[in-house]
């Protein structure tokens, strides 16, 4: 495990070893475990610790990016000797933006367990047993993780930018399995203490084994209960089709043009926070700016997108601090999605729906239409039929198509639960569950 | 590199596992993409490590690390033992390993020319110039292009006594233009998500002619934002290999990974419709459904001496004559289907990943047809290519594809352009309703450089060869506006 001053030694002496005019390191360093189970016992056991850097050198108007995991000093200036070598092969962008100046960043509190970075194998293998156990005393099958780990992100540049994140994260996911059907729960968290394996696995065992002999359903529109793990997949492709200012620049995005407008119901705001305590963030981008907090929407109306630096100038505003590595060719992305909770329980939810159906999560979700942010996905794990305000019996699975737009445009109740949801380059969404009425059905399956 | 293999084999063997491999991998990998004139991305990276697997007390235990020293290696080697003895505790049938051959062996993918060896100004220059002539015509808003190469120099062993040392090279290639105008319009070239993926060198990228294709890549992503919606309904469609690659890799491919059908990636992947009691009798595809899986056949994305558990590299059967013949399989898992060996597909992605049954260069096998004659054929139907969008569920029966282009057929004749067109099926009705593939002149493998599985999750390749296919009353057009069940 490397701790900050080793991690900073290495950015130091690969900075010392450039004679570029700018010059940028990234330092990823972590420790990952996870125990994997199927069929009711571990079936894979893994570890691994890492640390990779990745330098970005621009020199005369011209950029290049090399990574590398070798940190001895001759590594360091073979790395930087071939950048400079590489880059003297490119062709000379006027309008390359120099690289960020020295920022200073905000601390995000309680982003970092030493319980969960100390979890070992057999602690890890004590939970699965005690979810395991319950699941073989129902005579069902359960296949699930268990994983802890800590990630580590450093940045500096040649111009004082220093910035240092660690954080943790644990997750145990279990699916219960009884014949041809099967239950999911799932809890990802950053202080481990606060997965209690048997209460998770309580929840999948129940779905699985309520989720018995399902009925026949027809496609078509429903009400839906989605619960929140169902809710993420909508945020997710939102983010990458939508709230990024690249596509929103060049007219890709549903969102182009709409400043100001109303684009979802009264009931839907949605911020970009790396500093609310449910998230897990970092206080920096990946090109060293300090992270904002960014409404997206705001009681249905659309906002604005996240910008790096790059689409900040093109749009003549500020850098929201959502840059990806750069160069990039898909620009800034919001990694903390918050969905503001509501008021309603998802029982709540249910007992108002006359007939519906409850959603526990959906599998392989894509997209159909990026502009139009269509998505299409299988539902997985529990799909219940809900009349006059009560879940009756289990349905099949079905395939949903819709326009994220439609959905958020018929959302009558939100959760005041919300759950982490894991999201890219180690961010992290809150979600709550919704009732969104209207849901777009389109084919069926055979179980 | 023997040196260090060799402790990691004596210090699990002294701590009590019955078995232990060692895979010490350097990877290069270099990635260009060149976005509207600019470098979208430019990034070279080299990677060395190694991952320690042991079976002990009947469990897997696996540790990996960057640090490539004789203290390292038996400290991993310890760590993987200690886990393995953790994971012990929960467990209910103790890991065999089926039979296989100790080899001492080097195994090198054949290519022309080494893409490391090629200057960065050569392949910039050419991704240049085919973002020139894409961006000829102000409605394309993006021009990509990317170059990517990648190789691995694994030395792996075992204590069944193999030493294998492999060096594989895969080069990957594409350009794709998007237009604005009443929609938003991707058109790429050879393939999408990337382009052609093969394991060759940089004669590879040359093939591609790039400046010979853009002109169209250009024009086609124009005309797709005025042409008409795919409409809605039940018809007959062909699939361009472009498409139907991606068809065999979800619907037949992930089907029948061994781990999925037996319920070992429940939780993530998903398991199987094609169960074990099917094989031999289960009618997968009609009569000419042949798909042969071939880890030998050359350029293939997963085409390697042998795999991660030391298997050496095979050619089988999946469906023969429509009927469900066999698995992709590992060592620990073939005994389950009665079979004394595996077929070799266990594969990891680098050092740091213990490996797991990953589906290797599946191919639909020729049929007779020429693609002339199969449009004539063709009363009213719908031609497809190049995959833009993909979803299955997690049993691998219902599927939902789009693809970035389509022809309406009508009366045996190419007719209208179509956008947005998709199409929808249950795996064994679809491949069932296959009535005509086309000849040999037709086949090619498409590459998939970014097939993802597992927890922790793993990327690997392969390549799926096919000619384009026919296939009977299908439902198309799923979601777009025009009918009232399923509008969206």
């Amino acid at each position: 495990m490397y701790n900050e001053e080793q991690i900073r030694d290495i950015g130091e002496r690969l900075l010392k070893f450039s004679n570029a005019d700018e010059t940028e390191v990234l330092i990823f360093a972590g420790e990952s475990a996870l125990s994997r189970f199927g069929e009711n016992e571990i079936t894979q056991n893994v570890a691994k610790t890492e640390l990779s850097l990745s330098v970005r050198i621009q020199h005369n108007n011209r950029v290049v990016r090399l990574s590398t995991n070798k940190t001895d000093d001759d590594s360091l200036k073979k790395l930087i000797e071939n950048a400079m070598e590489i880059i003297a092969f490119q062709k000379e962008d006027p309008a390359l933006i120099p690289m960020t100046d020295k920022q200073e960043y905000s601390p995000i509190a309680n982003s970092y367990f030493e319980e969960t970075a100390n979890f070992s194998p057999k602690d890890r293998a004590d939970a699965i047993k005690r979810g395991v156990d319950i699941c073989a005393a129902k005579e069902l099958e359960a296949a699930g993780i268990f994983k802890n780990g800590v990630s580590t992100i450093c940045i500096m540049n040649s111009k004082g930018v220093y910035g240092y994140s660690k954080v943790t994260n644990a997750d145990y996911s279990i699916t219960a399995i009884k014949g041809n059907n099967a239950g999911w729960a799932e809890k990802i968290v950053k202080d481990v203490r606060d997965i209690k394996s048997e209460e998770i696995t309580n929840i999948a065992v129940k779905k699985a084994i309520e989720g018995q002999n399902p009925a026949d359903i027809e496609p078509g529109k429903y009400t839906v209960v989605l619960e929140p793990a169902a809710v993420t997949d909508f945020l997710s492709f939102m983010a990458y089709l939508g709230f990024g200012a690249l596509p929103f620049l060049e007219n890709r995005s549903y969102f182009s043009g709409k400043t100001g407008q109303k684009v979802f119901g009264d009931k839907i705001t949605i911020t970009d926070d790396a500093y609310d305590e449910r998230s897990v963030g970092i206080p920096f981008d990946f090109e060293g700016m300090p992270k904002k907090r960014v409404v997206l929407i705001e009681n249905g109306i659309f906002k604005t997108v996240v910008y790096d630096r790059k689409t900040a100038k093109i749009a003549g505003v500020e850098s929201t601090g959502h840059s990806m590595p750069q160069p990039n060719s898909y620009g800034p992305m919001p990694m903390n999605l918050v969905l503001t909770p509501g008021t309603s329980s998802i029982d709540e939810m249910i007992e108002s729906t006359e007939k519906g159906l409850l959603i526990t999560h959906f599998h392989y979700t894509n997209v159909v239409n990026p502009k139009e942010m269509i998505i299409t996905g299988m539902t997985r794990d529990g799909v219940f039929l809900i009349e006059n305000g009560k879940v009756t019996k289990p349905v099949k699975n079905m395939r949903f198509t819709e326009a994220i737009p439609n959905m958020f445009n018929n959302v009558e109740m939100i959760g005041k639960e919300t759950i982490l949801h894991s999201a890219f380059f180690g961010g992290g969404f809150v979600v709550p569950g919704l009732k969104i009425n209207n849901f777009t059905f389109t084919s069926k399956t055979e179980f | 590199m023997k040196t260090y293999t060799e402790i990691a084999l004596n210090t699990a063997k002294m701590l009590g596992a019955s078995y232990c491999d060692i895979r010490i991998i350097l990877t290069n990998n270099e990635s260009i993409t060149t976005r509207n004139g600019e470098i979208g991305s430019l990034d070279r990276v080299e990677t060395i490590g190694f991952g320690v697997r042991v079976i002990v007390n009947g469990a897997w235990g696996f540790a990996s690390s960057s640090i490539l020293t004789k203290e390292s290696v038996e400290d991993t080697t310890k760590k993987a033992v200690e886990i393995g003895k953790a994971g012990s505790t929960v467990l209910r049938n103790r890991v065999t390993l089926t039979d296989e051959p100790a080899y001492n062996d080097k195994w090198t993918t054949p290519y022309l020319i080494d893409p490391f060896k090629i200057s960065i100004k050569d392949k910039l220059g050419l991704l240049y110039a085919a973002d020139e002539i894409l961006r000829k015509d102000n409605r394309i808003k993006v021009a990509m292009g990317n170059m990517d190469f990648v190789r691995e120099h694994q030395w792996f062993a075992n204590t069944d006594g193999s030493f294998i040392e492999q060096v594989l090279l895969r080069s990957g290639a594409g350009i794709s233009a998007t237009a604005v105008g009443e929609d938003v319009q991707i058109r790429s070239y050879p393939t999408s998500f990337g382009g052609q993926y093969m394991s060759l060198g940089y004669e590879m990228v040359e093939s591609l002619r790039f400046l010979e294709n853009a002109e169209r890549v250009r024009d086609e992503a124009i005309a797709l934002t005025t042409a008409d919606e795919c409409p809605p309904g039940k018809r007959d469609v062909i699939l361009g290999t472009g498409q139907l690659g991606l068809q065999i890799h979800e619907s037949v491919g992930h089907a029948t990974e061994l781990d999925r059908v037996l319920g070992m990636e429940a939780n993530y992947a998903g398991t199987s419709f094609a169960t074990t009691e099917k094989l031999h009798n289960f009618q997968y595809g009609s009569e000419i459904v042949n798909l042969v899986a071939d880890s030998t056949v050359p350029t293939g994305l997963a085409t390697i001496g042998y795999d991660d558990d030391g298997v050496r590299a095979q050619r089988w059967h999946i469906v023969k004559n429509g009927i469900l013949n066999g698995y992709h399989t590992n060592r620990e898992l073939a005994h389950v289907i009665n079979e004394n060996r595996s077929k070799g597909c266990n594969r990891a992605e680098g050092y740091y990943n213990i490996p797991i049954i990953r589906i290797t260069n599946l191919s639909l096998m020729p049929g007779t047809w020429d693609l002339d004659d199969l449009i004539g054929d063709t009363e009213d139907g719908i031609f497809m290519d190049t995959n833009r969008s993909w979803s299955i569920d997690q049993k691998r029966l219902n599927f939902q594809f789009g693809t970035e282009i389509a022809w309406e057929i009508k009366k045996g004749k190419k007719t209208r352009m179509l956008r947005n067109a998709n199409y929808q099926g249950i795996t064994p009705e679809f491949w069932n309703s296959c009535d005509a593939i086309c000849n040999e002149n037709y086949w090619e493998l498409i590459g998939v450089p970014n097939c993802g599985k597992g927890q922790p999750g793993q990327r690997a390749e392969m390549s799926h060869g096919c000619a384009p296919a026919r296939f009977r009353n299908i439902t198309v057009g799923v979601g777009h506006k025009g009918k009232s069940s399923g509008q969206v």
